[in-house]
């Protein structure tokens, strides 16, 4: 099974919590390869601050923009690694074993097709007959 | 933490630390088995103890620092099970009382050799197939019996006495921990790769039972590749079986159709491929063509699926390609089941006519008389060509032939069409 781990950065966190220094790389660094090593690091990215997001809230047919940073949220994503683990217990660990020095990691199990029931991956297959264009491999 | 709870949790540390564990015991001792009595029994302390004091920040290094303490103990007291173990974890105590062997202490790199050289003591030569599939699952996997048994449909004794004559076998044999190289590597890393594919095979087509596939069996064989191809990142082949099986595995989910009846390639929904493993197959196999040398077998056969990895839809595929690819894989591998493949694939490229031809110049292949691929292939090829009564025979053949009951129905299907 798979999971992602998301890094959770406090909101009100400094600009400087989004720009890492080198040793904080190369600790992120041996972490990756050691994920890397044990054959369940799948993907992995780092996020760019809120300031350069922006936020899109729904309300029946409206659309409202919000430009980041988000002064509601009491935290926001700013990375994630994808791992194929054994069990919840397993990628418990791994995040465990995170060079963080403050902050959170959460883990969530991604969903598999065959959690849902037939009539939901029949309409799953009906939506897309073809892949889509961005995850397209070249 | 409730006991429950922090055995779970001792359960995932002892996936992630035991391979490392007892690679780093068996570079000491000289034996697997001695030092998986070490490991093991280093986790029988932790369960006794960390539920009460918590899990230590090194764990690794705690499990470390248990089993060889428990070595020194050992050796000690002087007693154990037989003379000669009893006399190897004497002088082996001793080594470690004097020289303080410590897993952290060692280089990155040193570690990782410790792990190639365990790797390779589980897939020599000297035992059976099967032994060195469920030694790997359990050493270098870090799964326990009970997963084996239940992946591989069989008792969890038959297991447990495979894995206990498999280390009596190395210790018989006095099987070195040692890393191969030069010749000796290229002799002795297509069995590493032989045992990581059968075990991903036997996940992606269960030859027996009801179930198509048991993913959970692709997973440790994909992991197990991907260390492989970390712990050897010079060997093409390594990065090659690597790409082959994510590519393979990208299908998973679309393989199989609502109950379960198999769905084939053609036949696929391709959004239902898994994308990121395409891709994370094409960058192995990139890897494994950067390294400069001429591809293996299990390159080769990642090209192929490459191909097919490539093509978003059924009808894009490049068989004329992968028709020249199997051609190369005849001479590289040459067998009676790549005949058959390249048979398909030259229908394909060059139409029906072209592979009806090769297949049945195979008719006559005795090692292929009973698998059902050839009469399911050939009655495929007949039904193109419209030649329906001839198909129906062929495809009822395929069906009396396979061992798994969904396939069988597919087969049958084909038949009364």
């Amino acid at each position: 099974m798979r999971f992602i781990m998301t890094v959770q950065i406090p909101t009100d966190a400094d600009q400087s919590d989004w720009e890492p220094t080198p040793e904080i790389v190369a600790e992120m660094m041996r972490y990756n390869e050691e994920l890397t090593q044990a054959g369940v690091l799948l993907a992995l990215d780092g996020l760019t601050p809120p300031s350069e997001g922006a936020r899109i809230s729904y309300s029946g047919r409206d659309r409202t923009v919000t430009d980041g940073p988000y002064a509601e949220a009491k935290e926001v994503v700013g990375g994630y690694w994808i791992i194929q683990a054994k069990s919840r217990d397993e990628a418990i660990e791994w995040a465990k074993r995170c060079p963080m020095q403050d902050g959170a990691v959460e883990v969530r199990r991604i969903t598999e097709m065959s959690d849902f029931p037939d009539d939901v991956q029949a309409a799953a297959g009906e939506l897309s007959q073809e892949p889509p264009e961005q995850t397209t491999a070249s | 933490m409730g006991t429950a709870e922090s055995s779970r949790a001792i359960d995932a540390i002892w996936r992630i630390e035991s391979p490392r564990l007892i690679a780093a015991l068996t570079r000491m001792v000289g034996d697997v088995g001695l030092a998986e009595d070490l490991a093991q029994d280093s986790l029988v302390a932790a369960l006794e103890r960390w539920p009460e004091s918590g899990v230590p920040d090194n764990p690794g290094a705690w499990l470390m620092a248990t089993a060889k303490n428990r070595a020194i103990d050992l050796a000690r007291r002087g007693r154990r099970l037989e003379d000669k173990q009893e006399q190897l974890v004497r002088d082996v105590g001793l080594r470690m009382a004097m020289d303080g062997a410590d897993a952290e202490a060692r280089l990155d790199g040193e570690i990782q050799d410790d792990l190639l050289g365990l790797v390779f003591v589980c897939c020599h030569p000297v035992l059976s197939t099967e032994a060195r599939v469920a030694l790997t699952l359990k050493l270098v996997g870090g799964l326990g019996t009970p997963d084996i048994a239940r992946a591989f449909l069989v008792a969890e004794p038959t297991v447990a006495q495979r894995i206990v004559r498999a280390k009596q076998t190395l210790s018989a044999a006095r099987v070195p921990f040692e890393v191969p190289s030069g010749d000796e590597l290229d002799e002795r890393l297509p069995s590493v790769l032989e045992v990581i594919y059968l075990i991903f095979n036997e996940g992606y087509s269960a030859t027996a039972g009801d179930d198509w596939m048991r993913p959970a069996l692709c997973e440790d064989a994909l992991r197990l590749g991907r260390v492989l191809a970390e712990l050897a990142p010079k060997e093409p082949e390594a990065h090659g079986l690597v790409a082959l099986m994510e590519i393979q595995a990208s299908r998973i989910a679309a393989r199989s159709g609502p109950g379960g009846a198999p769905v084939l390639l053609p036949d696929q929904d391709r959004s239902r491929w898994d994308w990121l493993l395409v891709r994370r197959g094409l960058v192995a196999l990139a890897r494994a063509e950067r390294l400069g040398r001429p591809l293996g077998p299990y390159a080769v056969q990642a090209a192929i699926a490459a191909c097919h990895g490539r093509a978003r839809r059924a009808q894009d595929t490049d068989w004329v390609r992968i028709a020249a690819l199997y051609d190369a894989l005849s001479q590289l591998a040459p067998s009676p089941i790549v005949e058959l493949n390249r048979a398909v694939a030259l229908s394909m490229a060059f139409g029906p006519e072209a592979g009806l031809e090769l297949v049945d110049e195979l008719l006559e292949e005795p090692s292929l008389s009973s698998y059902h691929l050839l009469p399911a292939v050939r009655g495929d090829l007949l039904e193109k060509l419209g030649r329906d009564g001839e198909a129906r025979l062929e495809f009822e053949r395929a069906a009396a032939l396979t061992r798994n009951a969904r396939e069988r129905d597919l087969l049958l299907a084909r038949a009364a069409r």
